[in-house]
């Protein structure tokens, strides 16, 4: 009895993982398709000699791997992304709670952001370069503000939003102010946290690659650069599509993480 | 107790004096920024070389020189001007349309969707070496890049905003007899103006990064040219005269586009779109 149950409580769930995996197959067909048709065409010899067929890209990314190439200057890439990223969004959120819930902060500081906020931040990468040198620092540094601005425009977007009669209510049950903060105010503004997170993502991936085309000493931007010199377009290819996969790959992680943040909200855009 | 609690009586008095004052105390922080800058330049000093921050009014002097006195740099200024504006405006009458289309054909959304989506997180930028050994060195790679970067946030915030459109308004007009044609035009584009032009506003820094990026890494004129050059001749005060440039360039479009808003879009609220 007990063993029928859960034997059919696991055909159930393996029967939902397919409906699930079906799901994403088909969703995803056209780029799979495309890439089928990249390689299809690569072999067939069609393409131009700057465009590399897939199998040829995989070949040479293993021989990068074997060569410790790969994994050294993907870290470096990585590392950045992380450094930046986190900083950043830490930075943006904190202060954009701040200056969206003080009146004071929000006179004094918003004007501020809001000014700076279009400048191109990558225009300020040489004369980081110039103070720190072409190492970590000056990469980290503007990666750092590029994530900054995007998080903390949409937390004090949310912040702001945040409907007055939430925290009425919350100070009619004797909310402390901390207790509104991390039950009302911050709940509330969670999707737009969410979504300026995810637009510093991607900004962070375009500015380290920026950074690393424009002056480094390794990542995988200095490599597509290096690639160019020589001529050598399994190597650029490798560089592509290896910041295409972390790019993907860390945005769907993001998008994961907000579906099991915002359970309760119930939107599908993906 | 008491101590906090007439503390947080104070604050929450400077609070409601912030929220209601009328002394620009808005400038305070931007005047703080160029304090902090002079201060940086009067006590960093460089052991050799030139001074690593060159102070406000030698920076000012040399942007005066650049502008008005030599008047050297408006060449590169319209290069960077043509770059954005060529790709930028290719963006929109390519992403705008095909936006529209994705958010009311079935077929073309369960084909364009998941390309754009896995799209959206590469950085396109990381194709310009490749397009350098295609198109060479000219204007065509860079605004190649700046096309298919200010591309995709455009035609996500027009395929939004079309699927944000209310069945019911459609209805209606359906029922009123209205053609395709005009349902579209009356019905449609209104209604999803607000989240394209929140998708252009998304498109434009991004436009202007691409374009001094490229004109960073290889170009014989704009501002990022400028910038770079500078850099390795050491003139650090035209480094900092560039960013300057680069940045009221930024800063005047942003306005600009908040303007156009205002004049195209004052019924709308602000319409984020939700990436």
């Amino acid at each position: 009895m007990k063993t029928e149950s859960t034997n059919r409580q696991s055909i159930n769930s393996a029967v939902e993982a397919g409906k699930v995996a079906y799901r994403i197959l088909i969703r995803s067909s056209p780029v799979i398709a495309l890439l089928l048709l990249w390689q299809v065409v690569g072999l067939a010899g069609i393409l131009p000699e700057y465009v590399p067929a897939p199998h040829t890209i995989v070949s040479y990314l293993l021989v990068m791997w074997n060569e410790g190439t790969l994994v050294k200057n993907s870290w470096a890439t990585l590392q950045l992304v992380y450094v930046g990223f986190f900083g950043g969004s830490a930075l943006g959120i904190v202060l954009g709670v701040l200056t969206g819930r003080n009146a004071i902060f929000g006179r004094l500081f918003d004007p501020l952001v809001s000014m700076t906020y279009p400048i191109p931040k990558i225009a300020l990468f040489p004369i980081f370069v110039i103070w720190f040198g072409i190492g970590f620092m000056s990469k980290a540094v503007v990666v750092f503000l590029a994530a900054f601005y995007p998080v903390y425009i949409h937390t004090f977007d949310g912040v702001r939003n945040t409907p007055e009669l939430h925290i009425w209510s919350a100070q009619n049950f004797n909310a402390s102010r901390l207790q509104i903060l991390t039950e009302v105010v911050i709940p509330d503004s969670l999707p737009q946290i969410l979504s300026g997170l995810r637009v510093g993502l991607a900004l962070a991936f375009i500015v380290v690659f920026s950074a690393e085309l424009i002056q480094s000493d390794f990542g995988l931007g200095q490599l597509a650069l290096q690639a160019r010199q020589f001529n050598n377009y399994e190597l650029m290819f490798s560089s592509i599509s290896m910041i295409a996969i972390f790019g993907v790959f860390h945005d769907r992680l993001l998008l994961l993480i907000r579906q099991r943040l915002l359970y309760w909200q119930g939107g599908d855009h993906s | 107790m008491s101590t906090s609690s007439r503390g947080s009586a104070w604050l929450s008095r400077l609070n409601d004096w912030a929220e209601q004052t009328t002394y620009p105390i808005s400038y305070l922080s931007i005047f703080g920024l160029l304090v902090v800058w002079e201060l940086g330049a009067l006590l960093v000093s460089s052991s050799y070389g030139p001074p690593l921050i060159p102070r406000v009014e030698v920076v000012a002097m040399e942007l005066y020189t650049m502008l008005v006195i030599e008047g050297t740099v408006y060449p590169d200024i319209f290069a960077t001007l043509f770059r954005v504006f060529v790709g930028f405006t290719a963006a929109l009458v390519v992403g705008i349309p095909v936006g529209i289309w994705m958010g009311s054909d079935k077929r073309v959304e369960f084909v364009l969707d998941p390309l754009i989506s896995t799209l959206y997180p590469v950085p396109r930028i990381a194709f310009y070496p490749l397009l350098l050994v295609i198109l060479g060195l000219g204007h065509a790679p860079k605004l190649v890049v700046i096309f298919i970067e200010s591309l995709i946030p455009i035609l996500l915030g027009s395929y939004y905003g079309v699927q944000s459109v209310s069945k019911l308004h459609i209805w209606s007009g359906e029922n009123f007899g209205a053609s395709r044609f005009r349902v579209f035009r009356d019905i449609v584009l209104p209604a999803s103006l607000p989240y394209i032009f929140s998708g252009v506003r998304m498109a434009m820094p991004i436009a202007l990064i691409v374009t001094v990026v490229t004109e960073l890494v290889a170009s014989s004129e704009g501002i990022g040219y400028v910038i770079i050059q500078a850099q390795g001749s050491f003139e650090y005060e035209t480094v900092f005269a560039g960013v300057v440039l680069i940045s009221a360039l930024g800063i005047t479009f942003d306005k600009l586009l908040a303007r156009l808003r205002e004049y195209l879009l004052f019924w709308a609220g602000d319409v984020s779109i939700d990436m």
